[in-house]
C-alpha cells in the first residue's frame, strides 16, 4: 500500500511576461509506502515544496499523476486524513492556541473539546500557554501549534515542511519523541527539512530532489551505508602502525579505524589478523556517511556531465519493502532500492 | 455549507479578535452613549416641543415628534450608508489579503476544504460583519431615540440593511480583486473605485446628458449599466429611513440587483481563485 | 472544467444584476416624495420684480432727513394701511402657471358656470389671464388687481363714470354695490362703496398722511401674500378651536403670510405678537395641537389629513414664531380636480377642453 505516488510529475509556474515559464517539477516520480518516515532533500529551488503543495492540491500539476492515501489530493476525504504543517506557518495574531486548534478542528469537520484541545497542546509543550494571544509567540511556540494542528484527528499522513524550524535542541528531542509516537501508531511521515541530521535521525527513507527530479530515493541506511566499509573500534593499547599494513586506517587515537572487506568471510579473517597482533575488537559497525555527503555526493554526480542521464533515473527503483530498515548503523541494509547513481 | 459557516465564523471571530474591530464598536457605543447623556428631547402631546444638545437649546420646529426625528433618521442613514460603507471598504480591505497569505493559505487549502468555501465564507463573514456593524449603530441610534421620545421605528434599521447589501456589492470586488493580487491597497482601491463609480451609476441617466448623443453616450451608459447603483440605494436607504414612500418592486429590483452583483463577483474570483496555484 | 463553470456563473450574474439594476434605474427613489419649497425669504427673481414695480414716486411728505426718497409699488400703496386690516396679495401670473392655481381657474369657471374667461374678454375688455399682473384684496372691502388694462371697458359694469382725482375713475350706480374703479391703466378697483375706493386713490396721489403700507415692499414675495389681524385669524378658528382663538387675540399683533404655489402649496405664517413670551406660548401650543390633530387623522385614518399635517411646524425664534403648512399636490388635485371632471362632464361628447392641462386658461 503506497501513502504517496506520483508519476512523471511536472509543475511549470507560467510567467506573467516570459512566455516560457519556470519549471519546479521535471517528471518527478516518486512512491512512499505507508507506515514510513520519508525525509526528502535538496537545494533550495529544488521543487521540494513544490511537490508537497502538489500532494496537498494547493498547487496543480502540469501533468502527470499524483495519489495521495490512495486518491486525488483534491478529495476531500483524503485532505481529512492528512495533517499538514507549513514552512512558515501564518497564524491569526489575535487567537489563542486553543481558538486556532478549534477552527482547525471545525474546518476539519471533529468535534472536539476544550479539554481535548488542550491535551493535543499539552503533547506539544504549550499547555502553559493556551490562554496567550498567539502575537506574542516566539517562533519555536508558533511552530508546536502548527505541529499541534497538523497531529489534530489523528491523520494517517503527516506532511510536514521543516517541522524543527525554530525550535530549541530540547524542543526538538520533544518533537522527534512525538513523531515517533505517530510512528508507532502507523503513521506515515513525510518530511522536508533542511536539517539534515534531523532527517538522519527521525527518517527511514529518503528521496534526493533537485531541478524538479528525484535524483536518489531510498532506505536510509542504503544511501549512507557502504556494503564493504566497515568501522571497527579496538581497545586502547593496539599498534596503529602494526594494523596500517593489514589495511585497517586509523580514524582517530581512541583506537577507531576504518577497514574494507568484500565479504563477511574476508571481514572475519581480517580482524582475525589483527587480533593476532594484539588488538583487542570492542566495536563493529557498517561505516555510514553523513547524509550531507550523501546529498553532495548526489548534487556532485548530477552536475557531472556523465552523471546528468543518471540523475533521472534514480527514483526508478520503486519503493523498499522494507520501511522499517532502523537508523542504527550496526545493522545492515535490508535492500538498496535505486541508491546508486 | 458547514464550511462556508465555519469560514465565516471564524472570520467574525478574528475580527472581533482585533483591537480596531473592539475600538469601532466603543466608538459606535461611545457616541450612543454621550448622545443619550447629553441629549433631551421634550415631547408634549406627541410634538418634539424642544431638543437640548449639552444643555444648549438646538434651534427645533415644534411638529409631531415622528415627523422631527425623519430629518435625524435621514441624516443618519446618510451617514450609515456613505460612512459604514467607507470605513468598511477601509477596514475590511485586509480580509481576503490575510486569508491568502503565504503560510495561511497552503495551510487552509490542505485541510478538508473546498477553495469556493474559503472565498465564499469569507464574503460571507465580512458581510455579517458590515451587518452586525450597521445593525449596531442604526439599532442604537433608534433605541436611544425610541427611549427619548416614545417612536418606535425600525424603519433607520432597514436603512441600515440597504447599507449591508451595497457593502457586500462592493466587497464581491475587493474580494475578486484580492485574489488577483494578494494586496490590501489594492483590495481597497477595488472598494474606493467601486463606491464611487457606483455612485456615479446611481445617477447615470441624468449624467448621460452630460455625454455627446451616439457613442460616448451609449458607451457611458453601458458601462454604468454593469456597475452597483450606489446613490440610488443610499437615497431609498435615506428615504425609507424618513418615512418617505418608496417604490417596493423598484427597490426590490436594485436590491436584488446590487446583490447579485456582489455573487457575480465572488465568482469571479472563485474562478481565478480554482486556478491558481499558492 | 470546474473553474470554467465558476466564469460562466460570473458572467450569467453580472448580466442579471445590470438588468434587475436597470429595471429599477430612475425609480427606487420615490417619485412621490414632496417637494415643498416654503418661502421664508424674497428669492432673487422675486427681488427684482418687487424693483420693477416701484413705479410711484416718493410720498411728498416722506421723511425729510432720508435722502433718497425710495418709489413705491402703486398696487401696495393703493391697499388700507390700517394695522387691524387684513390683505392678501396673490401674484395671477404665477398663480395661472402652477398646477394648483391652474385646477383652481377651473374650479372658479366651474362656480361661474363660464367655459373660458374669453366671456369676460367680450364683455368688459379684461383679459383675466394676460391683463391682470395681481389681484389684493382687503379685509378693508377693497380688492385692487394690478396690470395692463387699456381696454377695460367698467362702464359695461356700472352706468355712471365719475373722475376722482388727477387719473382716477369711479363706475357706480346708485344703490348698487359693489363700486368699480380705475386709476390709470394700471389698477382696477372693486370696492364695497365708493369711499373706499376714493381712500384708495387719494393714498396714490398723496392726499393724505403718508402711512407705511400694510405689506412692506420687502415682504412682497411669494405667489401670494400678505398680512391677517389677530381678530382675523381668530375669527377664522373660533369655530374649530376656540382656545386658541382666544389666545391667539391676546398674543399676537399680525401675522404674515407667504404662499408658494410653484409646485406644492406651501404656506409659511410669520407670527409676531407684544409679548415674546405670549408669542413664544402660543407657538408650543399651536405645535401640539397640530401634532394632536395628526395623531388623531392617523388614528382616525383621514390619511388626507394626517399628510396635509405631516408637514407642518412650528419655529419659534424669539419672541415670534412662524408656522409651516403645506398641501401636496396630489391633496389639490383630488379635491379641486371634481371640478375639472364636472366641467368634462358637462361638455358635449366628443368635445373636450382644449389646452389639457391649462384647460382653464382658454
Amino acid at each position: 500500500m503506497l501513502a504517496i505516488e506520483a508519476a512523471a510529475l511536472r509543475k511549470t509556474y507560467a510567467g506573467l511576461f516570459r512566455r516560457e515559464g519556470q519549471q519546479a517539477l521535471a517528471g518527478l516520480d516518486l512512491a512512499v509506502p505507508r507506515g514510513a518516515a520519508f525525509g526528502l532533500l535538496g537545494p533550495n529551488g529544488a521543487g521540494k515544496t513544490t511537490f508537497i503543495k502538489t500532494l496537498l492540491g494547493v498547487v496543480r500539476p502540469t501533468s502527470g499523476v499524483v495519489r495521495v492515501l490512495g486518491g486525488a489530493p483534491d478529495d476531500r476525504a483524503v485532505r481529512a486524513r492528512i495533517g499538514y504543517l507549513p514552512e512558515r506557518l501564518h497564524l491569526p495574531h489575535a487567537w489563542t492556541p486553543v481558538a486556532f486548534l478549534a477552527s482547525v478542528a471545525r474546518l476539519k469537520r471533529l468535534s472536539m473539546t476544550e479539554a481535548a484541545l488542550l491535551r493535543d497542546l499539552a503533547r506539544v509543550g504549550l499547555v502553559d500557554s493556551a490562554q496567550r494571544r498567539i502575537g506574542g509567540f516566539s517562533k519555536g511556540m508558533k511552530q508546536r501549534l502548527g505541529l499541534a494542528a497538523a497531529l489534530l484527528g489523528a491523520p494517517d499522513l503527516l506532511v510536514l515542511d521543516e517541522p524543527t524550524d525554530g525550535i530549541d535542541p530540547l524542543g526538538r528531542a520533544e518533537i522527534r519523541r512525538l513523531l515517533t509516537e505517530e510512528r508507532a501508531r502507523g503513521v506515515t511521515l513525510f518530511l522536508n527539512s533542511h536539517l539534515l541530521s534531523e532527517t538522519e535521525r527521525v527518517c527511514d527513507r529518503i528521496g534526493i530532489l533537485a531541478g524538479g527530479r528525484l535524483i536518489r530515493e531510498g532506505a536510509l541506511e542504503a544511501l549512507c551505508g557502504s556494503a564493504t566499509r566497515f568501522r571497527v573500534r579496538f581497545a586502547p593499547g593496539c599498534d596503529p602502525a602494526a594494523l596500517l599494513p593489514l589495511g585497517f586506517v586509523a580514524r582517530d587515537a581512541e583506537g577507531a579505524f576504518t577497514c574494507d572487506a568484500a565479504s563477511p568471510e574476508d571481514l572475519n579473517a581480517l580482524l582475525d589478523r589483527a587480533r593476532a597482533r594484539g588488538a583487542l575488537l570492542v566495536e563493529l559497525a557498517r561505516d555510514m556517511r553523513d547524509l550531507e555527503d550523501v546529498l553532495a555526493e548526489a548534487l556532485g554526480a548530477r552536475d557531472g556531465p556523465e552523471a546528468a542521464a543518471a540523475g533521472g533515473g534514480g527514483p526508478g527503483g520503486g519503493p523498499s519493502d522494507d520501511p522499517g530498515g532502523g537508523a542504527g548503523p550496526a545493522r545492515a541494509p535490508a535492500r538498496s532500492a535505486g541508491a546508486s547513481p | 455549507m458547514t464550511t462556508v459557516l465555519a469560514v465565516a465564523l471564524d472570520l467574525i471571530r478574528e475580527a472581533a479578535s482585533r483591537r480596531w474591530f473592539l475600538a469601532l464598536g466603543a466608538g459606535i457605543t461611545l457616541l450612543l452613549g454621550v448622545a443619550g447623556f447629553t441629549l433631551r428631547m421634550d415631547v408634549v402631546d406627541g410634538a418634539l416641543a424642544a431638543t437640548r444638545l449639552f444643555g444648549q437649546v438646538l434651534p427645533t420646529d415644534i411638529r409631531s415628534v415622528d415627523v422631527a426625528l425623519r430629518p435625524i433618521f435621514r441624516a443618519a442613514a446618510y451617514v450609515i450608508f456613505y460612512g459604514g460603507l467607507g470605513f468598511g471598504v477601509l477596514a475590511c480591505a485586509d480580509f481576503a489579503p490575510s486569508l491568502l497569505a503565504p503560510g495561511r493559505i497552503e495551510h487552509l487549502l490542505a485541510l478538508p476544504v473546498q477553495r469556493w468555501e474559503l472565498l465564499a465564507g469569507t464574503f460571507l463573514g465580512v458581510l455579517g460583519l458590515a451587518m452586525a456593524g450597521a445593525l449596531y449603530g442604526a439599532g442604537g441610534l433608534t433605541l436611544l431615540l425610541a427611549v427619548k421620545t416614545g417612536v418606535w421605528t425600525l424603519r433607520p434599521v432597514l436603512a441600515a440593511l440597504l447599507a449591508s447589501v451595497t457593502f457586500a456589492a462592493l466587497y464581491g470586488g475587493m474580494l475578486a480583486a484580492s485574489v488577483f493580487a494578494r494586496s490590501a491597497a489594492l483590495s481597497a482601491a477595488t472598494g474606493g473605485a467601486l463606491f464611487l463609480a457606483g455612485i456615479v451609476a446611481g445617477y447615470r441617466e441624468r449624467l448621460a446628458t452630460f455625454f455627446e448623443p451616439g457613442a460616448p453616450r451609449a458607451l457611458f451608459r453601458a458601462v454604468t449599466s454593469l456597475l452597483p447603483r450606489v446613490s440610488t440605494l443610499a437615497d431609498t436607504s435615506a428615504d425609507l429611513a424618513a418615512s418617505a414612500p418608496v417604490e417596493a418592486l423598484d427597490l426590490a429590483s436594485q436590491l436584488a440587483g446590487i446583490a447579485v452583483f456582489g455573487l457575480a463577483a465572488v465568482a469571479f474570483g472563485i474562478w481565478r481563485f480554482e486556478q491558481k496555484d499558492f | 472544467m470546474r473553474h470554467r463553470a465558476w466564469l460562466l456563473a460570473a458572467v450569467v450574474l453580472l448580466g442579471l444584476a445590470a438588468w434587475l439594476m436597470a429595471r429599477g434605474d430612475d425609480k427606487a427613489t420615490s417619485a412621490k416624495k414632496p417637494r415643498v419649497e416654503f418661502p421664508r425669504h424674497p428669492r432673487g427673481p422675486e427681488v427684482e420684480r418687487s424693483q420693477r414695480r416701484r413705479t410711484l414716486p416718493p410720498s411728498r411728505e416722506v421723511d425729510p432727513s432720508q435722502e433718497q426718497k425710495p418709489r413705491r409699488d402703486p398696487l401696495l400703496t393703493a391697499l388700507p394701511t390700517d394695522k387691524a386690516t387684513s390683505v392678501v396679495v396673490f401674484e395671477a401670473s404665477a398663480i395661472k402657471e402652477s398646477p394648483a392655481g391652474k385646477l383652481w381657474l377651473d374650479c372658479m369657471l366651474a362656480n361661474l358656470d363660464m367655459d373660458s374667461f374669453e366671456e369676460i374678454e367680450d364683455e368688459f375688455g379684461i383679459d383675466v389671464l394676460e391683463d391682470i399682473d395681481r389681484i389684493a384684496a382687503s379685509s378693508g372691502a377693497l380688492v385692487v388687481a394690478s396690470g395692463e388694462f387699456p381696454s377695460a371697458r367698467l362702464d359695461s359694469l356700472r352706468g355712471s363714470r365719475r373722475a376722482y382725482g388727477a387719473r382716477g375713475a369711479l363706475f357706480e350706480e346708485e344703490g348698487r354695490s359693489p363700486v368699480f374703479g380705475r386709476w390709470g391703466d394700471g389698477l382696477l378697483f372693486v370696492g364695497k362703496d365708493a369711499q373706499a375706493i376714493e381712500a384708495a386713490i387719494d393714498r396714490l396721489e398723496d392726499k393724505v398722511a403718508p402711512a407705511p403700507p400694510v405689506i412692506p415692499e420687502w415682504a412682497s414675495y411669494g405667489d401670494a401674500y400678505g398680512v391677517l389681524s389677530a381678530d382675523d385669524v381668530a375669527e377664522l378658528l373660533e369655530g374649530s378651536a376656540p382656545d386658541i382663538a382666544e389666545r391667539l387675540r391676546g398674543a399676537v399683533s399680525q401675522v404674515e403670510l407667504h404662499v408658494d404655489a410653484s409646485e406644492d402649496v406651501a404656506i409659511v405664517a410669520e407670527v409676531t405678537g407684544p409679548v415674546a413670551a405670549d408669542v413664544d406660548d402660543l407657538g408650543k401650543t399651536l405645535g401640539t395641537a397640530l401634532s394632536l390633530g395628526r395623531l388623531k387623522a392617523q388614528a382616525d385614518g383621514e390619511e388626507q389629513l394626517a399628510e396635509l399635517l405631516d408637514l407642518a411646524s412650528v419655529s419659534p425664534r424669539n419672541g415670534r414664531f412662524s408656522l409651516d403648512l403645506a398641501l401636496p399636490l396630489p391633496m389639490i388635485q383630488n379635491v379641486l380636480g371634481r371640478c375639472r371632471e364636472r366641467r368634462k362632464d358637462g361638455e358635449a361628447p366628443g368635445e373636450e377642453a382644449p389646452g389639457g392641462e391649462g384647460g382653464a386658461a382658454r
